[in-house]
């Protein structure tokens, strides 16, 4: 019974022991808040620990079950969400002490309402860099949260918190946002299994958005059927995201025995092999030889996408906290506040052609999935760094680290394409990810290609809390 | 009483001095700028940005100058010399300063001293130049940019511009419309 209790278990075994009755949800919401009073002063991924609503959650879960009826596909599951999505009466931080004072939402996101509705058991709000604008968590109001494997590393970012609690176990499940990187790199930063979904397919509904034209939400997990789990309960329409898709909801756990099987995997060539330390490529190559993968295939002017989604982001985050940046520009956190600044004043001429870069790129792109499902890219160029450190060393050249660690992950979220980050964990190192990228609304290929890499023991996502 | 102005012979110490500055200034040869200052607590040096009292505090800010950038065109020199002792050195220049081109002036008064001539004050100024995009933007859009910030805004809005330039060198066909996000 005590089995189900532990850090070690997936959301989707948790589901079925608390269904099935071997254990019960509020156990498990007990166990889960021991162990984040345990580990995360040490950690510090939770901003907000909701524990009173966790227990209601949770005994609401016993007692349907008491009834004989069904609660969920993710019944009594602890989950945590990455402190820009509402929190019914918890004000939506997004990693700001300017926002510690909003008002608090009257309605959980509808990714929260979503988990909710599955069986799901809110444990709390996780930290991310101030208005998700950085790749590391270093968060000057609220610190810096550690990666488990290594305490003297950052987690990443922005989603960091999110990343770090499922690697340390505290929660089996978490959920962050991905403008250009913000769930790939703490995912790989901290080697667990993270979905960035299609652009749209998941509703946004209740976020505080970074970059509109950019953001998704997705899940983080230590499996792939975990994602997958998650994933089904997240993804589809909803009338209050304007940029929400319509097409219907989609489910892939079932279908994620096929594996790899029929599907054409390719690795991303070019940009994607160069400018990284070797561990990441030899993370690429390590999957890759376990698909039997071996056609290299190029995204047209990747860099050029890197860019442009560079561009969009300084203007349109910029733009979203104008009022703030001009009344109480000193209350930002510093490690925000002058890029958020700069980005006010960039030109229109080089957004406006930003945004039709962006149509020339997704035309070509839909050209190279024509004779491809999945692509192979690293997630990062380099495994985590260290806290406060200012610099890396790509190709030799000595680069500002916290604005290149998204330079694999931006050319691809830039068109909204649905990558799904797997863990690469080789002994004595520290993990790293890799990005399988798929075309528009792919994602299930994509949870097949882990599911598989999972089962030949490519990848894997072991708990490690300090 | 009368003066004697523009012996020729003193004329050319100064030319000979004005040339050996320039060079060691564009140079940014600290050692031998420092050679050129009268060392006494009456020295004034009035920079761009600075103002210096003194032969210590004048030979700290060139220990700490970067030396980038320190290039300059003179457009237009004068050298007078009264007597055998003083002579002054105006000068005007142009320099290459954050993409734009400034203009600015130089004054020197040299005095000869039994040690040689040494430079008594100095001033050097800029006239105004055209407003920074930064500065420009900054008040059409009315987002103040407190002084505390604006040497990390500006960096940082470089820093977008040189990534912007790439991406505007790509030749992009005149109908592409841009991918919106708007569903009326």
């Amino acid at each position: 019974m005590t089995d189900f209790l532990s850090g070690e278990q997936g959301a989707v075994a948790i589901a079925g022991a608390v269904k099935s009755g071997r254990t019960t949800a509020v156990a498990v919401a007990q166990a889960a808040l021991s162990r984040i009073a345990a580990a995360d002063s040490t950690l510090n991924c939770f901003t907000a620990v909701t524990a009173e609503r966790a227990l209601q959650e949770a005994a609401a879960v016993d007692s349907a079950i008491g009834r004989g009826e069904d609660p969920g596909p993710l019944a009594g599951v602890p989950y945590a969400v990455k402190n820009l999505l509402d929190i019914q009466g918890l004000p939506t931080l997004a990693g700001s002490v300017i926002r510690a004072s909003a008002a608090a939402p009257e309605r959980d996101a509808a990714t929260v309402a979503a988990l909710r509705k599955a069986g799901a058991v809110l444990l709390g709000a996780l930290n991310m860099d101030e208005f998700a604008y950085g790749f590391t968590t270093e968060n000057s109001h609220y610190g810096v949260t550690k990666n488990p494997h290594d305490l003297s590393r950052v987690a990443g970012g922005s989603s960091g918190g999110s990343a770090a609690a499922v690697a340390a176990g505290l929660v089996p499940l978490t959920l962050g946002s991905d403008t250009n990187g913000s769930i790939r790199v703490p995912s790989a930063f901290c080697g667990v299994f993270g979905l960035k979904p299609t652009y749209g397919r998941i509703s946004r509904r209740g976020a505080f958005l970074f970059v509109g034209s950019l953001d998704h939400i997705g899940p983080f997990a230590r499996s792939a059927e975990d994602l997958a789990a998650a994933f089904d309960v997240l993804n589809g329409p909803d009338p209050g995201d304007p940029v929400c898709s319509d097409l219907p909801q989609e489910f892939c756990l079932s279908d994620l025995t096929k594996g790899a099987e029929g599907l054409r995997i390719s690795v991303a060539g070019g940009y994607f092999m160069k400018q990284g330390e070797p561990a990441v490529f030899e993370a690429v190559t390590a999957v890759a030889a376990s698909l039997s993968a071996s056609h290299v295939v190029e995204l047209p002017e990747a860099a050029r996408a890197r860019a442009a989604a560079y561009v969009i982001t300084a203007s349109e985050g910029g733009n979203h906290h104008l009022n703030d940046l001009r009344t109480q520009a000193e209350r930002f956190d510093p490690l925000t506040r002058s890029r958020f600044l700069a980005g006010t004043l960039v030109p229109a001429a080089w957004v406006s052609f930003a945004q039709r870069f962006r149509t020339w790129y997704r035309e070509q792109m839909r050209e190279v999935f024509k004779n491809t499902d999945v692509i192979l890219a690293p997630a990062t160029p380099c495994p985590a760094i260290r806290a406060g450190q200012e610099t890396i060393v790509l190709d030799g050249k000595t680069m500002p680290s916290r604005a290149n660690l998204g330079i694999f992950s931006q050319p691809i979220s830039f068109i909204g394409l649905p990558v799904v980050t797997v863990p690469v964990h080789v002994p004595g190192r520290m993990p790293v990810g890799v990005q399988l990228i798929g075309a528009p609304y792919q994602e299930a290929k994509l949870l097949r290609v882990a599911w598989e890499l999972q089962s030949r023991g490519a990848v894997s996502a072991p708990v490690s809390c300090p | 009483m009368t003066v004697l102005i523009n012996d020729p012979a003193v004329v050319a110490e100064i030319t000979a001095l004005h040339t050996r500055y320039e060079a060691a200034l564009i140079g940014n040869d600290v050692a031998t700028l420092n050679t050129f200052f009268w060392e006494s607590a009456h020295a004034i040096r009035y920079g761009v940005t600075e103002n210096l009292h003194g032969a210590e505090e004048i030979r700290a800010f060139r220990q700490g100058r970067p030396s980038v950038n320190l290039d300059r065109t003179i457009s237009h020199l004068e050298i007078l010399t009264l007597g055998t002792s003083a002579g002054i050195v105006n000068l005007e220049f142009v320099r290459p300063m954050d993409g734009t081109e400034r203009h600015g002036r130089q004054t020197q008064f040299w005095y000869r001293f039994p040690e040689g001539w040494k430079i008594v004050s100095a001033h050097v100024s800029l006239l105004p130049g055209p407003p920074s995009y930064l500065d420009a933007a900054a008040g059409q859009i009315g987002v103040p940019v407190h002084p505390a910030n604006r040497s990390a805004v500006s960096d940082d809005l470089n820093g977008i511009r040189n990534i912007a330039r790439f991406l505007m060198e790509f030749p992009l066909q005149q109908e592409v419309e841009a991918a919106t996000v708007f569903k009326p």
